[in-house]
C-alpha cells in the first residue's frame, strides 16, 4: 500500500510546490475508489490523503448515499413495549462521518457556517420529515434523536471527529474506518479547507460501496431470478439435508 | 472469522452461526423437533433482521426434516392420505401466513407479533409436555396408577366429512387434519417454524393418530410446508439468505447426531421433562423482554404506510 502511494504523494508534492501561494488548492485522494463487500467483509479503512498549499484547517465529510429512513418509537400499552409512533424521513444520509485537523470547537464560528452542513447536526437539519404536519417540533427533534441513536448502534453516525494529521503544513491525511455493516450506495467524500473558520475551498469524491463477488452475486440472483434462486435453496436444503442424513445413519 | 450474509445485509462470526444451526441439531436429534423454535429468536437476537432470519429457518427446516422423512418413509410409517390432507390445508395456510407476514410488517407490528406469538405458542406447549412427561414418571413409580383411555372420543369426531384412515386406523373427518395442516402452516409462515412440537402432540391428542405414524407423517407435512414457505419467501419477500441457510444446514446436520446418542441414553420421560423446561424458560425469557424497557426505545424500520 504504502509503496503503492509513494509516487503518488511525491507527484502531490510537487504539484502543491509549483502552484502559486494563496490559490487555496486542495488535492485529495482516496486510496481505493471503491469498497467491495464481499463474503469476507468486516469493515474497511480508507486512507483520504492530499496536499495544501499553504497551511490551513481542513475537515472531511463522508456521506452515505442520501435515503428514505422510518424511525420507530417504542410505547409502552398495557404493560408491554410495542412498536407505536413512526415518523418517515427523506434525504437522510445512510452513513456520516466527519474528520477534522482539530476539534471542530477550534475550526468553526460558534453558530456554524452558513449554507455548509459540516457537522452531523447541520446534515440532519436538512432532512425533511414526511407528512409530519401533526407532530410538534419537539416530538419530531426526538424522532431525529432517536435516528442518531439507532444508526450509531450499528456504526454509521460515528461518534466525535476522526483526527487528520497534517505533514509539514502542506500533506493530510486520515483513515476513515467503515464498519460492517455499511449499507450499499454512492457515497461522497468532501474535503473543505478552511480559513479563520470560513471553508474557502470544496473539493468532493465519490466514493463506490458495492456487493462484490460471491456475495454480489447471490443478491443480484436472489433480485433478477427470484423463482431460480427460490429453487436452488430449496434444493441444497434437500440435497445437504439427505446426504448429511445418510452419513450420520453410517456412522 | 467473519462471512457476510448477502441477503441480511451484515457480516457475523460464521463459527458462531454453525453453533447455533448445531444447537437446533441437537434438539432435532434429541427430540425430533426442528429446533427452529429456539434458532428463530436466536437469529433476531444476533441481528439478523426478522424477515430474513424466519424466512432462512423455513429453508433450514427442510434440510433437517428431508433425512427423517425420508427413514420414515421406508420404514412405511408415513400415512399418506392423512399426510397430503394436511399437506393441502398447510399450503393454504403457509400461503395466507405469507401475506399475513407482508402485511404486519408494513404496519410495524412484527416484531411483536412474533414475540407474543412465541410467548403463547411456547408456554402452552411447554406446559403440555411438562404435564405428561410427570404422568409418565408418576406412573412408572406407581404402575397400578390409571391409565389413559387409548382412544378418546371428542366432539371434534363429530364433524363430517368423514374418511377412512387405513394407515393410522382412523375414521375421523378430513377437516381436522386439513384444519390442523392450516393453522401450522400459518404459523410457520409467521414464526419461521416448522411446527413439528405443535403438530406431534396436536395429532396424537387431538387426531388420536397412533404414535409410529405421527412422527413420519408430521415430517411429510413439515417438509413440503417449508418448501412452500421458502419458495414463496424467496419469491415475494426476496428474504431468504442462501449463505445463512447452508451454515446453519451444516451446523445442524454436525449436531443431530450427537443429539440422538444423548437420546439414546435417557428415558424418553426426562428427556420431553427436559424440552418441556427449556421451552418454558424461552417463554419465560420472551415474556420478560415484552416486559422490561427495551434498551433503544427508537429503532430503524420499514417505510410504512400512514407515516
Amino acid at each position: 500500500m504504502i509503496r503503492r502511494l509513494a509516487p503518488l504523494l511525491a507527484g502531490i508534492v510537487l504539484l502543491a510546490a509549483a502552484l502559486p501561494a494563496g490559490a487555496q488548492t486542495l488535492l485529495f485522494d482516496l486510496s481505493r475508489p471503491r469498497v467491495s463487500i464481499t463474503s469476507a467483509f468486516a469493515g474497511t479503512d480508507i486512507l483520504v490523503y492530499g496536499a495544501l498549499d499553504a497551511p490551513a484547517d481542513v475537515i472531511v465529510t463522508v456521506s452515505g448515499a442520501p435515503s428514505r429512513q422510518t424511525v420507530l418509537r417504542k410505547e409502552r400499552v398495557l404493560g408491554l413495549w410495542v412498536t407505536g409512533a413512526r415518523q418517515t424521513f427523506d434525504d437522510v444520509p445512510v452513513y456520516y462521518a466527519v474528520a477534522a485537523t482539530k476539534p471542530l470547537a477550534q475550526i468553526l464560528p460558534a453558530d456554524g457556517v452558513p449554507g455548509v452542513a459540516l457537522t452531523l447536526a447541520e446534515r440532519l437539519a436538512a432532512i425533511q420529515a414526511r407528512g409530519a404536519g401533526r407532530r410538534s417540533s419537539e416530538e419530531l427533534k426526538s424522532f431525529v434523536q432517536g435516528l442518531i441513536e439507532a444508526k450509531r448502534r450499528d456504526g454509521l453516525y460515528p461518534e466525535g471527529v476522526a483526527p487528520i494529521t497534517v505533514l509539514a503544513g502542506r500533506l493530510f491525511r486520515a483513515e476513515l474506518q467503515f464498519p460492517s455493516r455499511l449499507p450499499v450506495g454512492d457515497y461522497e467524500i468532501t474535503a473543505y479547507v478552511l480559513r479563520d473558520g470560513q471553508p474557502v475551498t470544496a473539493v468532493s469524491k465519490p466514493l463506490i460501496v458495492s456487493k462484490a463477488g460471491f456475495s454480489a452475486e447471490i443478491s443480484e440472483w436472489a433480485r433478477d431470478e427470484a423463482p431460480l434462486y427460490g429453487g436452488f435453496a430449496i434444493a441444497m436444503a434437500l440435497l445437504v439435508g439427505w446426504v448429511t442424513g445418510a452419513l450420520a445413519r453410517r456412522l | 472469522m467473519e462471512v457476510y450474509l448477502p441477503i441480511a445485509e451484515l457480516s457475523l462470526t460464521w463459527p458462531l452461526l454453525l453453533a447455533l444451526g448445531a444447537v437446533a441439531g441437537v434438539l432435532a436429534g434429541m427430540f425430533g423437533v426442528g429446533g427452529g423454535f429456539l434458532l428463530t429468536p436466536l437469529l433476531i437476537f444476533v441481528g439478523v433482521p426478522p424477515a430474513v432470519a424466519v424466512a432462512t429457518q423455513a429453508n433450514q427446516v427442510i434440510a433437517t426434516s428431508v433425512s427423517g422423512l425420508l427413514t420414515q418413509w421406508q420404514r412405511g410409517n408415513v400415512d399418506v392420505r392423512m399426510g397430503l390432507i394436511m399437506l393441502l390445508g398447510g399450503l393454504f395456510g403457509s400461503t395466507a401466513g405469507i401475506w399475513i407476514f407482508g402485511i404486519l410488517k408494513r404496519i410495524g407490528q412484527i416484531d411483536l407479533t412474533i414475540a407474543i406469538g412465541y410467548v403463547l405458542l411456547l408456554t402452552s406447549i411447554g406446559v403440555l409436555m411438562l404435564v405428561e412427561s410427570v404422568r409418565t414418571w408418576r406412573r412408572r413409580r406407581n404402575p397400578e396408577a390409571p391409565r389413559r383411555k387409548l382412544h378418546q372420543h371428542y366432539l371434534v369426531h363429530r364433524l363430517p366429512l368423514k374418511i377412512r384412515f387405513y394407515k393410522s386406523r382412523l375414521y375421523i373427518s378430513a377437516l381436522l387434519p386439513l384444519g390442523l395442516g392450516f393453522v401450522i402452516g400459518i404459523l410457520s409462515a409467521i414464526l419461521g417454524i416448522g411446527g413439528g412440537f405443535i403438530l406431534v402432540p396436536a395429532m396424537i391428542y387431538i387426531l388420536g393418530m397412533p404414535t409410529l405414524m405421527v412422527i413420519g407423517t408430521s415430517l411429510f407435512q413439515i417438509v413440503f410446508v417449508a418448501i412452500n414457505v421458502t419458495f414463496l419467501q424467496a419469491t415475494q419477500n426476496q428474504t431468504v439468505d442462501f449463505v445463512l441457510a447452508l451454515l446453519l444446514i451444516i451446523g445442524g446436520a454436525i449436531g443431530a447426531p450427537i443429539g440422538g446418542r444423548v437420546a439414546a441414553k435417557l428415558p424418553s420421560f426426562q428427556l420431553r421433562g427436559m424440552l418441556a423446561l427449556l421451552i418454558l424458560a424461552m417463554a419465560a425469557e420472551l415474556l420478560f423482554e415484552l416486559f422490561a424497557r427495551p434498551s433503544a426505545i427508537y429503532s430503524l424500520g420499514e417505510p410504512g404506510r400512514g407515516s
